[in-house]
């Protein structure tokens, strides 16, 4: 038996404006019910991506199949799905309630019925007893639930939402991502959300695509792809992540030097010759400072630049030397739980080994022609 | 894997787009953008053919080339109008916009009292036809007026002074005089909003740096205001370098190009050399007009959405200052409009100073009298009417839609192109376009499908619309954009058609825009004569034309009559969109207030 075919496929999507590329052989399947992401930093195609499956903008070529139906060429209008934008697009001369039915009421159902839907909606969206108030009265956390009512209104098969949090405050983003995620869930509407923030991806997606300059650079699981970065730019833009740049050693399969220091990944099986250049990736809160350097393997001796307070932790900023004269020190930065501070001298200048554990160090090799 | 540029890759891309599949309401949009550009193509574009094809003939019609070009530039006298009419629009030019931006200065970043009065009286102007400020003028400083005789005599004979003072009105001095309070409301509309468009931290910064108030001037104010001056200066300079009315009345003996092609064309009847004089007409404001895009294209926001606004501080001397200023520039204006309003009561100027309404009777004098004024006012209703139901209809598909990109960029470009015709050259080109029952192209004879429009209403209704058109259609454009883009998407989603959303969200949110275009048009084809003069038809007459006709005959007690009861239909319309806004507001204040 094989898999149910997928809700939404993109085939080969091109899209260019004039001459330049906005997005570059966009291949991608979306399961039903799934909640999918697509993260990205600003200009990098997600939001034009977006707009060709809500059919707002035509793709230069390529394929769209939408439940089994190839609506490539059809406009936003005789397609199936909701829509939320940042902005909200309320419209401000109507009420809460008729914001929700302007669809429903364009389908020529019965009052009642569209009175009942109205409520169903602002019952699900948490907004009950705010039907006869006009959007500018409302805050903007109510203004997005009241556009994610609107868009949930007719019931369509895929909800898209563009940036849906970016406009509002840093609690009631919190508050309204588990909302959303468990609606999605309730409802089990397939849903596509723009976002450029990693957290907000990590905590909401099913399954992240990761895009950069008009093409996709991974697609997995928030987990997969945080433990597992397919490039260093994922591995930088989700998370933070230490980049130290290494050669491969001699002295066995998976040990690599950076400066006097040598490092021992696990699991690594590529075959690169001895003396190839290499950049090695570690998240500042895999890294332990150890109280005294014991000459153990996978240590780096670094000294003290910074140490900020950030709440719940330390951010250390360490750096070390590969040779006596290096001019630029390699930097890198350990988060450090607050209460193991008080075992350790961090006063700046002070000389602190770090151990970076053999199963949290990735590599990542350089790209041909690329000067380390 | 072989690394390519970013132009490799480019070109190994696919080219086109998947064109999405032609719905019913992707065809009632295109069939609302073809309207709109045909109604552009007829007002504004093809008319101009006939009227460089003209100018290019001999009266026979054979082409002639440049020859008709030739021979103006060879006879002095037109040569003169047209040095006469660079020399007349660059010093109204100069006058109206530094004594404007003194005033907008004033009232945007002082605290002298009195602002809402200052504003008021300085758009005074702008509800009275220039013929009817040269009226004014002439009241004051004609032969006989109140200024050159010395109030009548009245110094001389009570305190035995020679206070009578002659500027020797018919002229220059009289043309410029007039040319400057009909400019001078323009720009200072524009260079209100530029002053008042000022970022607070920009002036802080500079005081925090130490900067003397003339250094911030310099390196502040007047950047700030720069594209707002250059488009005032345009105005002005395409006002005053086209305007008929005025020079008409007070031009004397002192030739204009306005006045030239009224001559070659009402008094000659030489079609061949108006069509020439208006090409060297259009030409100057032709080239201001890219002067002006080309200076706004360059125009980022000056305000960003973080701009504090700036609140000006009382200083005592600089209020003062500015108040006295003030008071001058605006008892001048109250002055003019005044006189005009006194004259059209007095009995005989200025013999017999009683009051009468006698001259409200026009039954004796030419004109068309109050038929002409009730014309007037049809045409003014059916301009504001259907000029605002075109220009908001070819703003939104212009701005909201997505239908044929060419297409749509060419009629924005016609929309803007009509602001640099002057209103005789319209009404000219429009002769040559409209009148012939057939057009000759090639030597075939093609039946004009537009000659029954000739002489009727309509034509004059048409000719309104395409002259104001532009500013029109800017205030449109400018409401629209204010509108979430995003309106017409969700629309879409929840499939709901485009007019729909267009009736019951975007029309409802631009009522105030919609209502300030209906005013603009009603006042503005109230006092145009420019481009109606040549359109009007006998059985059809004007109030503004009347006064031209009135004060050729020597009838300008009767000519301040008509003068005043346009106004008094300007002001009115004012009020009505005053009200019409206030209740608006307030039925709307639900949804704006938070």
């Amino acid at each position: 038996m094989g898999d149910p075919p997928p809700y939404l496929q993109l085939q080969q999507i091109h899209k260019r404006f004039g001459k330049t590329v906005a997005l570059e052989n966009i291949s991608l399947d979306v399961q039903a019910g799934e909640f999918l992401f697509l993260l990205g930093p600003s200009g990098c195609g997600k939001t034009t991506l977006l707009r060709i499956i809500a059919g707002l903008e035509e793709p230069t070529s390529g394929r769209i199949v939408q439940a089994g139906r190839d609506v490539t060429r059809l406009p936003a209008s005789h397609r199936d799905f909701g829509i939320v934008f940042q902005s909200y697009a309320l419209f401000p001369n109507l009420t809460v309630a008729d914001n929700i039915a302007y669809g429903l009421k364009n389908q020529k159902l019965p009052k009642a019925q569209i009175a009942a839907r109205v409520q169903e909606l602002l019952r699900l969206v948490g907004l009950q007893g705010l039907d006869r108030r006009y959007p500018a009265q409302l805050s903007g956390g109510q203004q997005q639930r009241v556009a994610l009512a609107r868009a949930l209104a007719l019931s369509p098969g895929l909800l898209l939402l563009d940036e849906p949090l970016s406009a509002l405050d840093a609690r009631v983003r919190a508050n309204l991502r588990g909302e959303i995620t468990a609606l999605q869930r309730r409802l089990g509407v397939t849903a596509i959300m723009v976002s450029h923030d990693q957290e907000e991806a990590l905590t909401m997606a099913d399954r992240i695509v990761v895009m950069d300059h008009g093409r996709i650079v991974q697609i997995g699981a928030p987990l997969e792809i945080y433990q597992h970065p397919a490039t260093p730019f994922v591995a930088d833009f989700v998370g933070q992540m230490n980049f130290l740049p290494g050669l491969v050693s001699g002295e066995g399969v998976g040990v690599f030097r950076t400066g006097p220091f040598a490092l021992r990944v696990q699991g690594w099986q590529n075959h690169l010759p001895p003396g190839s250049e290499v950049m090695l990736a570690v998240r500042p809160e895999e890294l332990r400072i150890e109280r005294e350097h014991t000459g153990l393997g996978n240590v780096l001796l670094t000294e003290v630049r910074s140490v900020e307070f950030m709440g719940p932790h330390y951010r250390l900023l360490l750096h070390y030397r590969r040779h006596n004269d290096e001019q630029q020190p390699v930097s890198l930065i350990v988060h450090l739980p607050r209460h193991a501070t008080m075992h350790h001298d961090l006063r700046v200048g002070a000389a602190v080994p770090v151990h970076a554990p053999a199963d949290a160090l990735r590599v990542f090799r350089l790209p041909p022609g690329a000067a380390s | 894997m072989t690394m390519r540029t970013a132009e490799e890759r480019t070109l190994l891309l696919p080219h086109g787009r998947v064109r999405p599949v032609v719905t019913a309401e992707e065809w009632l949009r295109r069939l609302l953008l073809l309207l709109v550009v045909g109604f552009l193509l007829v007002g504004v574009l093809l008319p101009l053919v006939p009227l460089v094809a003209r100018s290019l003939s001999d009266p026979e019609g054979r082409f002639v080339g440049p020859e008709n070009y030739v021979r103006y530039f060879s006879s002095p006298g037109l040569v003169s109008s047209f040095v006469n009419s660079l020399t007349i629009a660059t010093a109204t030019t100069l006058l109206a916009v530094g004594l404007a931006f003194g005033y907008a200065w004033a009232i945007a970043r002082t605290c002298m009292p009195g602002k809402g009065l200052f504003r008021a009286i300085a758009l005074l102007p702008l509800f009275a036809p220039p013929l009817a400020l040269a009226i004014g003028l002439v009241y004051l400083f004609g032969n006989k007026g109140l200024v050159t005789t010395g109030f009548f005599g009245f110094f001389e004979r009570t305190l035995g002074l020679p206070l009578a003072y002659n500027i020797h009105l018919y002229g220059i001095n009289g043309i410029i005089l007039g040319e400057l309070l009909y400019c001078f409301p323009q720009a200072f509309l524009i260079l209100m909003v530029a002053a008042s468009l000022a970022d607070a931290r920009l002036y802080e910064a500079s005081m925090a740096l130490k900067a003397s108030p003339l250094r911030t001037f310099w390196v502040v104010t007047l950047p700030g205001m720069r594209y707002g001056l250059i488009s005032a200066i345009f105005v002005c300079f395409t006002l005053a370098f086209t305007d008929f009315g005025v020079p008409k009345v007070v031009g004397g003996n002192f030739n204009v190009l306005a006045t030239d092609i009224y001559k070659q064309v009402i008094g000659q009847q030489n079609f061949v050399m108006g069509a020439t004089i208006s090409i060297l007409l259009l030409a100057p404001t032709g080239i201001a007009f890219v002067i002006d895009r080309i200076a706004q294209r360059r125009q980022m926001a000056v305000l960003t959405s973080r701009s504090v606004p700036l609140r000006p501080r009382p200083h005592r001397l600089i209020d003062t200052i500015a108040l006295v200023y003030c008071s001058l520039i605006a008892a001048a204006i109250l002055i003019v409009i005044g006189a005009v309003v006194y004259a059209s009561f007095v009995d005989v100027w200025p013999y017999r100073l009683g009051l009468t309404l006698r001259h409200y009777d026009f039954r004796h004098v030419g004109g068309g009298g109050w038929a002409a004024y009730t014309n007037s006012l049809w045409m003014s209703f059916y301009s504001a009417f259907f000029g605002v139901t075109i220009v908001f209809l070819g703003a939104y598909i212009i701005e909201k839609s997505r239908t044929w990109p060419p297409l749509r960029h060419f009629a924005y470009f016609l929309s803007m192109i009509s602001v640099a015709l002057p209103g005789l050259v319209i009404g000219i080109a429009y002769i040559f376009f409209f009148n012939p029952k057939s057009w000759t192209i090639a030597g075939f004879a093609i039946p004009n499908p537009f000659a029954f429009l000739y002489g009727t209403m309509a034509i004059l209704v048409l000719a309104n619309i395409v002259h104001f058109y532009t500013v029109s259609f800017m205030t449109a454009t400018t409401a629209l954009k204010q509108i979430d883009s995003e309106f017409e998407s969700v629309s879409a989603s929840m499939r709901v058609p485009f007019y729909r959303t267009f009736a019951r969200i975007t029309l409802p949110l631009s009522l105030p825009a919609v209502a300030e275009i209906a005013m603009y048009l009603f006042v503005n084809s109230m006092v145009t004569v420019s481009a109606v003069i040549f359109l009007y038809s006998p059985q059809l007459r004007l109030a503004s034309v009347a006064i031209v006709h009135m004060d050729e005959a020597g009838d300008t007690a009767a000519a301040a009559a008509m003068s005043v009861l346009i106004i008094a239909a300007c002001l009115i319309a004012r009020l009505v969109y005053t009200v019409v806004v206030h209740q608006l507001n307030r039925r709307t204040q639900a949804w704006r207030l938070p």
